[in-house]
């Protein structure tokens, strides 16, 4: 009897969540348009630095430099050039004639570095080939780490992730728990046999079936359309979908708490926005916590978002197992726990 | 032999905070019967029956149901009554097929939903979600589920508030064929013409407390016998029944 009360107490509330369009908008739509603008501009700004060119294409220095991979030869008018460069449009200027080089940087621009970086190796090549040195007595040959967020979107997805399954987590219960209680639905259920709790673990359920699907989304559109790097292919995969549930699960008991006790919006989005903005902003979805001063990053670092975020990275970047992200999933866990047993404890019907 | 009262309630009371909302109230409901509870909004009438049906706790007192104490074995209770609550109760985007199926479930029953809905003259919006019906076809809708257990006794919450004279007639119909299957129906409203016409006992409750029970006609001698007299000239009809025989009794929804 309760294991079939349980079922239809997970599958109807599941059905109207997938008939409900702000559910499936906000939970698929937006975070899906984040990775994608995530996607592209990883595309743009780290596909190569561009650099200007004032003086002929024959000149070997400019030669040299086209035919390094990664960059990208803007030819212009000197001024117009010059304009660009001050708007970080190009990331460096050359100005080639005869055997006097100048190169021209703006140190605003965090591209600078590897324009100059491009250019004096460019330099160097076309220095042996001039001086008929074809075959040199040092040799650099550069290897590249595999793996480790060569796009930016290889860093952006894991945190867009959690950031999506954090807001779902949260939102998704005060919403629909407010909603619930204002048409009525959950005084009614109440009035049924079902145990209570039985009620409210379908309704759990319910929504971790659809973040999960919502994760499973993201993380398909990230591999198939934006190659989103899996460090351990499927497994890596997999893994990750088993930390969403384990994530949004955690999340979900903050939701319950909140949209629980509340029984109006007025109290409950306030509430749920102080829980969900400060580990927007400091969780780690956008930059790793160690861009902050120390009490800052000791206060980051204990949010349940950043525990997830870690986690993720380290499974997607890396390759890491089950056992090594443990201890974050255990912090999460603890996190999670307390969330229901408060929840537990406040729920209010109506 | 009166049969035991399928509903029994003895010094209920509830307090919100300052507010006291049922003021130590007593009654039964007999077996079989409709009985209805009136009074003006704010009387105490919604938080009496959802103390009834274990939904509120109260602040003191006892309620039995067919015998069951419900303060201690409200799952028990839950079982053989049926609810039907003031305002809709269901999620707006499931089809009504599928809320019956998810009620049958929760109340641990097998149902056609097919034939439910077909006794309610609700089987062409089977497919319909329940925030496309009519006022008329949420009221009959809601109770149709509140059936799905084969209660003992129903509660409905003021089920014809704002439907139009065609459909509540059709309501009090379908209320006094629940009656005829044997169920006992306990009824709020705020409609005198509606209990009379419904109720076989009525109570009136005024802030939280029941300050008259009977049957409506010994309610209606008892105030004659105090010399009251209605000062209007006798009718042979009203304007209700004026508007039902120039608009028919036959149900109107889109």
């Amino acid at each position: 009897m309760s294991v079939r009360a349980y079922l239809v107490a997970t599958w109807y509330p599941f059905l109207a969540l997938l008939r409900n369009r702000s559910v499936v908008f906000f939970g698929l739509a937006f975070p899906l348009a984040f990775v994608a603008i995530f996607g592209f501009v990883g595309i743009g700004v780290l596909g190569g630095v561009r650099v200007g060119v004032v003086g002929p294409a024959d000149h070997p220095l400019v030669r040299a430099l086209g035919a390094s991979p990664g960059v990208t030869l803007v030819y212009g008018a000197s001024e117009e050039l010059e304009a660009r460069l001050r708007r970080g449009r190009v990331d460096g200027l050359v100005r080639a004639e005869g055997a006097r080089v100048i190169l021209e940087l703006n140190p605003a621009n965090p591209q600078s570095r590897l324009a100059a970086l491009a250019v004096e190796k460019a330099a160097a090549e076309a220095s042996l080939e001039l001086a008929g040195v074809s075959n040199p007595p040092l040799q650099v040959d550069v290897i590249q780490v595999a793996g480790r967020y060569e796009r930016y979107i290889d860093f952006a997805l894991p945190g867009q992730i959690g950031w999506a399954l954090l807001s779902t987590g949260v939102f998704s219960p005060v919403w629909g728990l407010i909603g619930l209680k204002r048409t009525l639905v959950l005084k009614r259920l109440l009035a049924t046999p079902a145990p209570g709790l039985v009620i409210l673990l379908g309704q759990a359920t319910a929504r971790l079936l659809m973040g999960v699907l919502q994760a499973l989304v993201i993380l398909l559109v990230g591999v198939f359309v934006f190659g989103f790097y899996l460090a351990a292919g499927w497994k890596t995969f997999l893994l990750m979908l088993l930390l969403s549930a384990f994530g949004l699960l955690a999340f979900l008991g903050v939701g319950f708490l909140i949209g629980g006790y509340w029984s109006s919006q007025e109290g409950a989005i306030p509430a749920a926005n102080l829980f969900v903005l400060p580990q927007f902003l400091l969780g780690g979805t956008f930059f790793p916590s160690d861009v902050f001063p120390g009490w800052l990053k000791f206060v980051a670092d204990l949010m349940p978002l950043s525990y997830l975020n870690t986690a993720m990275r380290l499974v997607a970047g890396e390759g890491a197992g089950l056992p090594e992200v443990a201890p974050y999933l255990l912090a999460l866990g603890i996190w999670g726990a307390a969330a229901y047993l408060v929840a537990v404890r406040t729920f209010r019907w109506y | 032999m009166e049969a035991s009262p399928i509903v029994e309630v003895r010094n209920l009371r509830k307090h919100f905070g300052n507010v006291v909302a049922v003021d130590g109230i007593s009654f039964s409901a007999r077996r079989g019967e409709i009985f209805g509870i009136l009074g003006p909004n704010g009387a105490g009438k919604t938080t009496t029956l959802e103390m009834i049906e274990t939904i509120q706790r109260p602040t003191a007192g006892e309620v039995y149901v067919d015998g069951i104490d419900a303060l201690r074995y409200p799952d028990r209770v839950k079982a053989i009554i049926g609810v039907q609550l003031q305002a809709a109760g269901f999620y707006p985007d499931l089809t009504l097929t599928q809320l019956i199926s998810f009620f049958a479930g929760l109340y641990g029953v097998r149902v056609d939903p097919r034939a439910v809905l077909k006794r309610f003259q609700l089987e062409e919006k089977a497919r319909s979600t329940f925030d496309k019906l009519s006022g008329g076809q949420k009221q009959r809708f809601s109770l149709a589920t509140s059936l799905l257990n084969r209660p003992r006794v129903v509660f409905l919450d003021e089920p014809t508030t704002g439907l139009d004279p065609q459909a509540r007639r059709n309501l009090w119909d379908l209320i006094r064929e629940v009656r005829a299957e044997g169920t006992t129906v306990v009824i709020t409203t705020h409609y005198m013409e509606e209990a009379e016409q419904l109720c076989d006992r009525v109570a009136i409750m005024d802030r939280g407390r029941i300050i008259r029970l009977g049957t409506p006609r010994g309610l209606i001698e008892e105030l004659l016998a105090t010399g009251f007299r209605k000062p209007v000239i006798r009718q042979e009809a009203s304007l209700e029944d004026v508007f039902i025989y120039l608009t028919g009794r036959s149900l109107r929804e889109g």
